[in-house]
């Protein structure tokens, strides 16, 4: 199916009323139950069971608050792009909260995707006992930075999202936060661990270089 | 006996692997932090434009080097702009 109206014209025809809006919210559905596939299926295989309702849902609440969003579209791109950008935002967050839904805080603090963790990579390349003692110490001189200069919720934040991989909108969604507050938190987080460093006479490169010798 | 003593520090040597992980992840992060960052708001407003552009063959990183950083440090707005490039790579194809 052809997208053939221009961004005025979808906007128009989506602020008039009657048989106009009805026939672009129905084109919008249809390019939406096309595209959303091709722009998800990476997360949700097409062949699971639940994949067309997934989608279909996914249509449904991206019409709706492309809708109530209407007024905020500045024209900055296409207006299908901008309506993929909703659908893939809805999508992508339903999803997450799938997936993470039986890991507690808790685990997702320790961590629930060991697997994640390349310890193979320090594994194989082994250093010295000299070595090893460097290692040991940044380690431990990193992690008493952190229980020194991090509040505990920036300290839970960073170990879900930064260390253990899970999604900021979970760990928003557990916290009661969003996940535009708590990247703002883990860059807050970031700065002053940084500072810090730089306070000591250290930068992470250098200590970086602790683990590559 | 010496099987003992591997069993016994097999556990340690693990941990350890995976606190020198940990480690190496922030120390990447510290490297990677700017004091002026965008945040996911500031990325979700652009990302559609940043897609087109990208998908036009521009160079987003010059021209949009905040949404460019973001990406980098951002899981869940990464995942969203691969999403979106998927998106709009099949509607150019089909």
């Amino acid at each position: 199916m052809q997208n053939t109206r221009d961004n005025d014209t979808w906007l128009e025809d989506l602020r008039a009323e009657g048989a106009k809006k009805e026939a672009a919210l129905e084109d919008l559905h249809k390019i939406l139950l096309r595209i959303l596939p091709a722009a998800l299926s990476r997360w949700l295989p097409s062949s699971s069971s639940h994949f067309e309702t997934f989608i279909e849902d996914t249509a449904q609440e991206t019409t709706l608050r492309v809708i109530d969003k209407l007024d905020t579209f500045q024209g900055r791109s296409k207006f299908t792009t901008w309506v993929y950008k909703i659908g893939v935002n809805i999508g992508l967050g339903q999803l997450r909260l799938k997936k993470w839904k039986e890991v507690s805080l808790d685990k997702l603090e320790e961590g629930n995707e060991p697997d994640e963790m390349p310890s193979e990579r320090f594994a194989a390349d082994a250093p010295n006992p000299e070595g090893m003692l460097e290692r040991k110490n940044v380690i431990e001189m990193v992690q008493s930075v952190m229980k020194e200069e991090l509040t505990p919720r920036q300290h839970q934040v960073m170990m879900a999202v930064a260390v253990q991989g899970t999604p900021l909108n979970v760990v928003a969604e557990r916290i009661g936060s969003n996940r535009n507050a708590l990247y703002k938190l883990i860059h807050d987080a970031r700065l002053r661990l940084k500072r810090r460093l730089e306070r000591e006479g250290l930068s992470p490169a250098e200590l970086l270089a602790v683990f590559s010798e | 006996m010496i099987k003992k003593i591997i069993n016994w520090l097999m556990p340690k040597k693990r941990k350890m692997e995976e606190n020198a992980a940990m480690t190496v992840n922030f120390l990447e992060m510290l490297a990677m932090t700017k004091e002026d960052e965008h945040s996911c708001a500031d990325v979700y407003e652009l990302l559609d434009q940043f897609v087109e552009l990208k998908v036009r063959g521009a160079d987003v990183d010059k021209l949009m080097p905040k949404v460019k950083h973001h990406l980098d440090m951002c899981k869940d707005c990464f995942e969203e702009y691969e999403s979106l490039m998927a998106a709009l790579e099949f509607e150019a194809e089909n």
